[in-house]
């Protein structure tokens, strides 16, 4: 499976989304060996000189770090990825908020929307 | 160079061996038509058309073969297929040599099996014994003689070096032909005509040339001083003579030809 | 040796047919280890640029020099090239063909042909009379790429096989080059290959009107490569 790429923005841009993701969400836990370069370009389906740019820049952003002998690691600081996660987070929350705001939501509006949401998520959790 | 070669030898072994096989076996066929039940056999008309049949083979076998020469220089370096032999890490040189060396091959080869074929249709136990008798003496001659040997070397040389020549003559005018930009096929028939015809015009013209002018004088006395000499001298001089003066067009031919497939390549 | 970086170093490159001409002044230099996308319209020149790099074609003046030399036997031992067309004969085998490699090509892994042709379930036994046109075509590329050369000529490799195999084809390539070898394919097809280049090159009307880096092209015209290439050379 390739990864989903888009057209607009560079793609080592979206590589570094794309781990970053995989990073907060787990699937590369804290302290995880990285795959190689190689490896990792052959599952996204990219040019491995590409995902070697997005590499270092997660090492930039200390997200990773190398070790020269043993290979490239998943920073072992679990509050940074928390804060990184709750970033995204905030990131996303602002984007929906502002798509419904186009669509005429206001912001009580949503939260009540998403409350009614909650309650029935309850109820069909409750039925099963 | 030897790979060269092998691959060029598989190429064209694939197309005559089968033809030879054929040829040889029409042979032994008509060879046992020869017998008289046979021959009054349907008042002989199978006989007939076997016969009929095996001389269109014999020539059949001296058009593919020209054929084949002609095909596996154009097609295998001039046409699509150059796109891969031209990008050996070989030199221009070492794939005009090979298919050059396997054309001659072929050629002699041809020669040869038309010659077998014959001669087993004129077979009988006579022809054989014949031919052996020949053989032998041919063999006592030249051990006879100390020039023998050198006679058939020089006579193989002779036509080696014909052959050769003839081969180059027609790499020539292919390439010559592919320098144009369009209807290159055409180019190089075209090519053909007006190299053979300025050959023989040049021939011609030197041939006069000898027999008249002080050229003649200098004949006559190029002659006198020759015939001072021994005859086994002048036989050698003259075959040797013949393969030189074969040599130096085939030799043109060669460096022009590689001149163009190297510096002049414009594959379509 | 400061040619060192310098793979492939085209100079003043100018071919003309009768009056047109196919490529007009081309300056380019190629470095190891890139992956490059030659992009141009059909009749922009693509063509004529790799044959000249093959010595197939010669140029009508400036000079092209690959790995430090012009073309000539070692430029040909360290390129491997795929035409835009077929050049297999009817009559070998494609083990025939592996074996044609092998001899002349010192670089050549049989291993990995042999395993590329499986992974595309094609017989090495097989006559290549029998084979479809884009089975040929894969053959073809399968040759091209189990070589360990330094530079890799692709014309148009992914044009003619469909569209399942060309995910294929492209990681095949992708993951067959050498590390400091480079690639130089020619395509209309970008929106495919897109994502595997580090370079593109735009020819136009055999003129290069642009070299840049894929990741570059979207930062600063905040569109791909693709796109930016319709809007170059729309009609």
């Amino acid at each position: 499976m390739q990864w989903q790429l888009r057209g607009d923005r560079p793609i080592y841009q979206q590589l570094v989304e794309k781990l970053t993701e995989q990073i907060v969400s787990g699937q590369l836990a804290a302290g995880d060996k990285v795959p190689t370069v190689r490896e990792l370009a052959a599952q996204a389906g990219v040019n491995p000189n590409t995902m070697q740019r997005a590499l270092a820049d997660m090492e930039r952003e200390g997200l990773m770090h190398s070790n020269r002998t043993s290979g490239r690691y998943v920073t072992e600081d679990k509050e940074m990825i928390q804060k990184i996660r709750e970033q995204i987070a905030g990131d996303r929350i602002a984007e929906f908020l502002a798509g419904m705001s186009q669509l005429g939501f206001s912001e009580q509006e949503v939260y009540d929307l998403l409350q009614k949401r909650h309650g029935e998520g309850n109820q069909n959790g409750t039925e099963k | 160079m030897l790979k060269l070669l092998k691959y060029e030898w598989k190429a064209c072994a694939r197309v005559f061996l089968p033809l030879y096989g054929v040829v040889l076996l029409m042979s032994v066929i008509n060879a046992l038509m020869t017998t008289d039940s046979a021959q009054n056999f349907m008042n002989g008309i199978p006989s007939v058309i076997l016969a009929l049949l095996f001389v269109a083979l014999l020539v059949a076998v001296f058009v593919v073969t020209v054929v084949i020469l002609i095909q596996r220089f154009y097609q295998n370096l001039l046409g699509d297929e150059g796109y891969l032999m031209f990008t050996l890490p070989v030199t221009v040189a070492q794939h005009i040599l090979s298919k050059m060396i396997v054309a001659v091959a072929v050629c002699l080869l041809s020669g040869l099996v038309a010659l077998v074929s014959i001669a087993i249709i004129g077979a009988d136990t006579n022809l054989i014994f014949g031919i052996g008798m020949m053989l032998n003496e041919f063999g006592k001659a030249i051990a006879a003689d100390p020039n023998g040997l050198g006679y058939m070397i020089e006579g193989i040389l002779l036509l080696l070096v014909s052959l050769a020549s003839g081969v180059l003559f027609i790499y020539l005018c292919m390439a010559l032909g592919h320098l144009a930009k369009k209807h290159r096929v055409l180019m190089s028939v075209v090519w053909y005509f007006v190299l053979s015809t300025a050959a023989q015009f040049l021939f011609t013209f030197v041939m006069f040339g000898t027999m008249s002018g002080p050229m003649e004088t200098l004949m006559t006395a190029l002659g006198s001083a020759l015939n001072g000499m021994p005859q086994q001298v002048l036989l050698h001089g003259v075959l040797i003579g013949f393969c030189v003066a074969t040599a130096i067009p085939g030799a043109i031919c060669y460096f022009v030809t590689h001149y163009i497939l190297k510096n002049r390549l414009n594959l379509e | 040796m400061e040619q060192r970086n310098e793979l492939l170093v085209c100079a003043g490159l100018t071919k003309t047919y009768g009056g047109t001409k196919a490529l007009d002044n081309l300056n380019l230099t190629l470095g190891g280890g890139r992956f490059v996308g030659l992009l141009g319209p059909n009749g922009s020149g693509k063509t004529t640029l790799i044959k000249l790099i093959n010595g197939l074609i010669q140029p009508t003046s400036g000079t092209v020099q690959v790995d430090g030399q012009v073309p000539g036997v070692h430029t040909h031992s360290v390129i491997s090239y795929l035409p835009d067309r077929g050049y297999l004969n009817d009559w070998m085998r494609v083990s025939d063909l592996m074996d044609f490699f092998a001899d002349f090509y010192a670089d050549f892994d049989r291993v990995k042909a042999n395993d590329m042709l499986q992974s595309l379930h094609i017989s090495a036994l097989d006559r290549l009379k029998t084979l479809s046109k884009g089975t040929k075509e894969k053959v073809q590329l399968i040759l091209t790429m189990s070589r360990k050369a330094k530079l890799y000529l692709l014309d148009e490799p992914i044009a003619g096989v469909d569209p399942a195999a060309r995910d294929y084809i492209l990681n095949t390539i992708l993951y067959n080059y050498s590390e400091d070898a480079s690639v130089l394919l020619s395509t209309h097809l970008i929106a495919d290959i897109e994502r595997v280049l580090d370079e593109v090159i735009f020819l136009k009307n055999g003129v290069m009107t642009l070299h840049e880096s894929v990741d570059t092209i979207r930062e600063e015209h905040g569109k791909s490569v693709d796109m930016l290439f319709r809007e170059v050379f729309a009609c």
